[in-house]
């Protein structure tokens, strides 16, 4: 087992974002990258019970915040939570599990797998509860408290009416974080509590890219995408910036590559979101 | 006295045995019909009375009657006018009948007595060499269709020289072809009569369009190349005057030389539409259609109540291009899917099939809205936003499902056009084309990717690991149909062709992401 350590409330390690909630724990045990507690993270819950769709939001959001450099926390329990962490483990990112019990009496076995996954991958488990104590009856609504307190911003993807994602939403809200909420059809029994949320006040999430925008995280993910240029693709960008908007014509005069070796690239560049095309031409997005 | 004489006709693409017999009996003088002759074949009762008497014979004076058998089969072609007039003779003894039965016989008869020639002489010799026939006698002006048939065929330019030549045995003849005087003015027909003195096949020396001429565009080039080599429908969108009718012109150049199979079934089109004289002079050119956006139906797919081939069967075995596609009417469009995916199309007509191939290359081009300036960096659009809407419209419904790839292109700038950079050539091209289509044949695949039906991609558009995944990312980011990613899957095959790679690798898969339909 990977050594846990704990930080007291009055430690100086004690996040911060934790330390200003109206009920913040009194000890965190974390297991795995304890300087994610410094990062950037949003919290992203849901039902248990999931649709398709829920699980492709899930998945969507996971990965996006990942390629964006941003942790995504969750409970680690069955459906979106789960879901959640995959599509951010999928596209190398970092998660945070926060368990409503010892890390050593993890529920649900079933996700075990995938919580090692996310601490073999420069993740992190924290619980309130040391590492040998078993859950109990209120434990788990009691650890929703924390992921909202860990995360800047809340997202709420599948819920119905009794659902305990509502209960992590409501401690956002009391915590001072922006809940969204995916909304679903109205007819939907597992979207209902989403919708509600939305009904109350709560963001409907319609485009992904917002939250990352909203906890102005945005100019990271930029520098990301340059990062990930190589040689060939920044000679086309230098291109495209300069003429903002360069037809394949011009692209091809201007970098000289072989009309082929062109088209390969920019599709590359388009994938990647640095250019899109529109009428013809090739223009730097954003 | 009776007598009986072969000749053809020519149905669809396809010569069919006719045998005229002629029967000369007492009675009022005049000339009867049965075998449902149409129209025409009627009407050459009268043709063939001036033509007999002044080719200097008699008009027999009885009653003749002239039956085309088989009765079940329609006729309607100028074609039978010299048999008919040989059985004539034949009957009233003018013609030793004795060798009629050897010989294959068509042409149409002015009043004069000169042959004219027909439409369709190549199905029709091609037929009659497959029954048998010792010897065939062709019009002077089919002279050029009959040399690629091959065979014993006799060209001749008048009635009375075809009466001396049939009235001897045709293989008695062959014996003594060279003999020219025996056979007065008539020349047995050879291919190597179209072998110029230096022994080459004449070509047409007129042909020099080249994409050389086309300055810039090399991503259009680079496309057609692809096109090409898969046989992918394209699609060029572009403002007035950006070159997309030169490229598409030059286009038929680009594709591989045509197989023996293909230069006959060429040659036999453009006989049936009476363009034979074509047949050597444009023998080793593909052909390129470019039917104006008026065009009705039958006039693209052919039809008629003897049904004549349309433009696509003209354009068989070559380019077929439509311009201003969105200006076509919509019926015509979808009339072009079933033969789109046949190769061939089939007019039912009083219980008789007729069949044209039509296997080409679908090159389409259309304006990027219709007053063609959008997204023209100099130019100002005039459109309305709804109109440039309906456009889109018109432009994804029913022709997106015919089209594999699309371009943009844009105006060359005077600088690119007057820098003498010339770029490819069509001969260069074409040998991309070729090597690719040959490396296809060789990995198994004798068909042409566009042809690759959808359960057979996993076979032939096998991914790799690392492909599935950029595959599977361009799919989400692009927000494509499934019937997109297989098109993007056929195409990238032929990229992956013309590099000679036998796996999709992830490049080619993107350079095939750059020509999907459907963005914007």
């Amino acid at each position: 087992m990977i050594g846990t350590v704990r930080i007291d409330f009055e430690s100086a390690d004690f996040p911060a974002r934790l330390r200003e909630i109206p009920d913040p724990p009194r000890q965190l045990y974390c297991t795995g990258n304890v300087s994610l507690l410094k990062e950037r993270s949003i919290g992203v819950v849901g039902a248990r019970k999931n649709t398709v769709y829920g699980k492709n939001v899930a998945l969507m959001i996971g990965r996006r915040l990942a390629e964006c450099g941003v942790t995504v926390t969750s409970g680690l329990a069955l459906g979106i939570d789960g879901y959640s962490h995959e599509g951010a483990l999928d596209a190398d990112g970092k998660v945070i599990g926060v368990l409503g019990s010892g890390i050593d009496h993890m529920t649900p076995q079933r996700n075990r797998g995938l919580m090692m996954r996310g601490l073999e991958n420069g993740g992190l488990v924290v619980s309130e509860y040391a590492p040998e104590e078993a859950a109990f009856k209120a434990s788990f609504p009691a650890r929703n408290r924390i992921i909202s307190g860990l995360s800047e911003a809340l997202v709420v993807v599948e819920a119905g009416l009794d659902s305990g994602s509502l209960i992590t939403a409501k401690h956002a809200s009391d915590q001072g974080r922006t809940v969204y909420a995916v909304p679903g059809n109205i007819n939907s029994q597992t979207s209902i509590g989403c919708n509600l949320l939305i009904r109350d006040g709560a963001v409907p999430l319609i485009i992904i890219d917002d939250l990352i925008r909203d906890i102005g995280a945005m100019p990271k993910a930029t520098d990301a995408v340059n990062n990930c240029l190589d040689a060939d693709e920044q000679k086309i960008f230098d291109v495209v910036r300069e003429l903002c908007g360069a037809t394949m014509e011009e692209i091809i005069r201007g970098t000289g590559f072989s009309p082929g070796l062109a088209n390969s690239l920019v599709t590359v560049m388009e994938i990647k979101g640095v250019v899109e095309s529109y009428a013809g031409r090739i223009y730097p997005s954003r | 006295m009776y007598s009986r004489t072969r000749s053809a006709v020519c149905l669809g693409m396809d010569g069919r045995d006719v045998f005229v017999e002629t029967d000369i009996t007492k009675g009022l003088p005049g000339i009867g019909m049965t075998g449902l002759a149409s129209t025409m074949v009627m009407e050459s009762r009268e043709r063939i009375k001036n033509a007999i008497i002044n080719s200097g014979y008699e008009f027999p004076k009885g009653r003749i009657m002239v039956n085309l058998t088989p009765a079940s089969l329609r006729k309607n072609s100028s074609c039978l006018d010299l048999p008919i007039a040989v059985g004539i003779l034949a009957s009233e003894g003018c013609i030793r009948s004795r060798m009629l039965d050897k010989w294959g016989v068509i042409g149409e008869l002015a009043l004069d007595g000169r042959v004219l020639g027909v439409e369709g002489a190549l199905p029709m010799i091609l037929h009659m060499n497959d029954t048998g026939l010792k010897g065939i006698i062709v019009p002077e002006a089919n002279r050029a269709e009959a040399a690629l048939a091959g065979g014993n065929i006799y060209a001749v330019t008048c009635l009375r020289e075809c009466a001396m030549l049939i009235s001897t045995d045709p293989e008695e003849v062959a014996a003594r072809a060279d003999e020219e005087k025996l056979l007065c003015r008539v020349r047995s027909v050879d291919a190597m009569d179209f072998v110029d003195a230096d022994g080459c096949v004449i070509e047409d020396e007129a042909d020099d369009a080249d994409f050389a001429d086309i300055a810039g565009q090399e991503n259009a080039k680079r496309a057609v190349v692809i096109a090409a080599a898969g046989r992918h429908g394209l699609l060029m969108v572009g403002s007035p005057g950006c070159g997309k009718t030169m490229i598409a012109g030059r286009m038929a150049g680009v594709m591989p030389a045509m197989t023996d199979r293909e230069l006959l079934e060429t040659a036999i089109v453009r006989s049936v539409a009476g363009r034979g004289t074509d047949s050597i002079r444009l023998r080793y050119k593909r052909p390129f259609r470019a039917p104006h956006h008026t065009i009705g139906r039958a006039g693209l797919v052919g039809g008629g109540s003897y049904p004549v081939p349309g433009e696509i069967t003209l354009a068989h075995n070559g380019v077929l291009f439509l311009d201003e596609i969105c200006e076509f009417k919509r019926e015509v469009i979808e009339s072009l899917r079933l033969p789109l995916e046949d190769k061939r199309i089939t007019h039912f007509r009083k219980g008789e099939a007729f069949i044209f191939p039509c296997n080409f290359q679908l090159v389409m081009a259309a304006n990027p809205c219709p007053c063609g300036y959008l997204g023209d960096p100099d130019r100002e659009c005039t459109c309305t936003q709804a109109d440039i809407e309906r456009y889109r419209r018109k432009l994804s419904g029913p022709i997106i499902d015919r089209i594999d790839m699309k371009i943009s292109m844009e105006k060359v700038g005077y600088d690119e056009l007057t820098s003498g950079n010339r770029g490819m050539t069509t001969g260069e091209m074409r040998k991309q084309v070729e090597s690719a289509v040959r490396f296809a044949s060789e990995s198994g695949r004798h068909f042409f990717n566009s042809e690759i039906p959808d359960h057979e991609l996993e076979q032939w558009c096998r991914l790799g690991s690392e492909e599935t995944k950029f595959m599977n990312r361009a799919y989400d980011v692009f927000a494509m149909s499934p019937r997109g990613c297989n098109r993007t899957l056929k195409v990238a095959r032929t990229i992956a062709d013309l590099d000679a790679s036998k796996d999709i690798k992830t490049e080619h898969l993107a350079e095939a992401l750059r020509y999907r339909m459907g963005e914007e």
